[in-house]
């Protein structure tokens, strides 16, 4: 059975600027006792994320809130597994499906089919699993004929209805979806929500980061409220 | 909800890298198929495709063969196969340190979206140079015909000796990979050392001409992994000494980048 648990878990985030990516820099700074290069010897450091514990199980259908900044996506990529909590404890049981950030990850210059065939690859799929699910991926995602053509040439709209179908057809225990979803027009967030409602049963887990409290409280059962990087509230609804 | 969970256990980093590099194997399909589309990616527009690599090669060969076969005083039926084969695993050579040093800074958006292990990149790029060699290969197929030089058994020996540059290549990448991601200028800085290696080492010029310095190709590394592939076709089999050197080259290069790799792992995610 899938379930993440968070263990009063934070992330130190490095921001680097240009002159501390500079190994000449980083050389200057050491042979001259920082002076000359002093700015350069202290990266900032944001705590994008404080003491998070969190206890999801099997079943969870989990909306992340906050606003810009309050560090939805920096959860979603520790949940992934692509930054590792520089403190705290966190164990993510089962197969991860993601896709952060829309478009990230697509391959522009390939058509939409190498890149349904390249994502099942990631997602850990076989050839032959893939190419079963193509069919249904080109049909959900209504672009038809428009898999034969390059990535580049999709409008931010289109792309998103290929990652959407693609990450909503591995069958990943755990899928975890950022605010992207609300590119897609009005028919296709009818259709998406459909999906995830029918998606998400006692076995497999959902984590969804939107600003759009509606649809937040239409999907999901548990509403985890982030400010600053700190969780505010865990709201368990039944059903 | 904060839940005091005793079975949760912090997993040793060595522990991490090493799983890291073991699920990277097993994905073979990934990184075949990222590497694939590189190549393709590359060349979409072009009606010949990836062997404009291979004319690439021939022309430079054409250029430079005759004009320092005549410089050293060397026959172009002994020096062209020489140069030909230098020049092809010098592009091996080259490729993997260059592409290495970008493994992870170029796959920017995969790291930071979707959760692979950091060896896939680095495979991937290995993956892509092996499949650009091959490519550069079939350029010695018309100076084959041309010298007429027929396939002797001893070529085979070539063989392993790309493996072992890659096996090379794989910690390099690696750690320069890693480096490169935290400074960006040290690219360029490996650029320039690759350019400055290229007129270093014997490759269109013979090791020999050093008389007392044979030193400095002896111990050149990139001489020592050149002629892992070079001498099977150009003299025949290595000595057993050309194969220590390599081995000794090997343990160094994973001596030194995998302890690295262990402590610098779980901050690529932020470096790239």
């Amino acid at each position: 059975m899938p379930s993440i648990v968070l263990d009063n878990c934070s992330l130190d985030l490095p921001i680097y600027g240009t002159i501390n990516r500079s190994l000449k820099g980083a050389v200057m700074a050491s042979a001259t006792g920082g002076r000359i290069a002093s700015a350069s010897r202290n990266v900032t450091v944001v705590q994008a994320l404080k003491g998070v514990s969190l206890d999801i199980r099997a079943g969870d259908r989990v909306g992340l809130m906050g606003h810009n900044g309050a560090g939805k996506t920096t959860l979603l990529r520790m949940l992934a597994g692509i930054y590792e909590p520089s403190a705290g404890r966190m164990e993510v049981r089962g197969k991860v499906s993601s896709f952060i950030n829309l478009g990230l990850g697509l391959d522009h210059e390939a058509t939409g089919a190498e890149n349904i065939l390249l994502c099942g690859l990631m997602f850990g799929l076989g050839f032959d699993e893939i190419k079963r699910l193509t069919p249904s991926i080109g049909e959900f995602s209504g672009l038809g004929d428009f898999l034969d053509m390059p990535v580049r040439t999709y409008s931010s709209g289109m792309m998103m209805r290929l990652v959407f179908s693609i990450v909503t057809s591995v069958h990943a225990e755990i899928l975890l979806m950022d605010e992207w979803l609300s590119v897609g027009d009005a028919d296709f967030v009818v259709h998406a929500d459909e999906r995830l409602r029918q998606l998400v049963d006692s076995a497999s887990i959902l984590v969804l980061a939107s600003h759009q409290e509606a649809k937040i409280k239409s999907l999901c059962n548990v509403i985890v409220r982030l400010e600053h990087g700190e969780v505010r509230s865990v709201e368990r609804r039944p059903g | 909800m904060s839940v005091a969970a005793p079975s949760l256990k912090v997993v040793p980093q060595w522990r991490m890298a090493l799983s890291d590099l073991i699920d990277g194997l097993k994905a073979h399909r990934v990184w075949m198929m990222l590497a694939r589309m590189d190549i393709k990616q590359r060349y979409r527009r072009s009606v010949l495709g990836p062997f404009w690599i291979t004319i690439t090669m021939i022309i430079w060969i054409l250029a430079i063969g005759p004009l320092y076969g005549h410089l050293l005083g060397i026959g172009s039926d002994e020096f062209i196969p020489y140069l030909a084969m230098g020049i092809i695993t010098w592009g091996l050579i080259s490729g993997v340190l260059l592409d290495g040093a970008g493994a992870f800074v170029s796959a920017e958006n995969l790291v930071r979206s979707v959760k692979l292990p950091y060896t896939v990149h680095v495979l991937r790029v290995l993956q892509r140079n092996l499949i650009i060699f091959v490519h550069n290969l079939l350029a010695f197929v018309p100076f084959m015909i041309y010298l007429g030089i027929t396939p002797e058994w001893s070529w085979l020996a070539a063989i392993p000796g790309v493996a072992l540059i890659l096996l090379a290549a794989l910690p390099i990448a690696f750690l320069l990979g890693t480096l490169s991601a935290r400074f960006r200028d040290l690219q360029q800085i490996i650029a320039s050392i690759v350019q400055l290696a290229f007129f270093m080492t014997p490759i269109f010029w013979k090791a020999d001409l050093l008389k007392d310095r044979a030193y400095l190709a002896d111990y050149n590394p990139f001489q020592i992994l050149l002629e892992a592939v070079r001498r099977p076709v150009v003299e025949g089999i290595p000595s057993a000494e050309t194969y220590i050197r390599i081995g000794l080259l090997i343990v160094v290069l994973y001596v030194v980048a995998m302890p690295f790799f262990v402590r610098y792992r779980r901050r690529l995610a932020f470096w790239v």
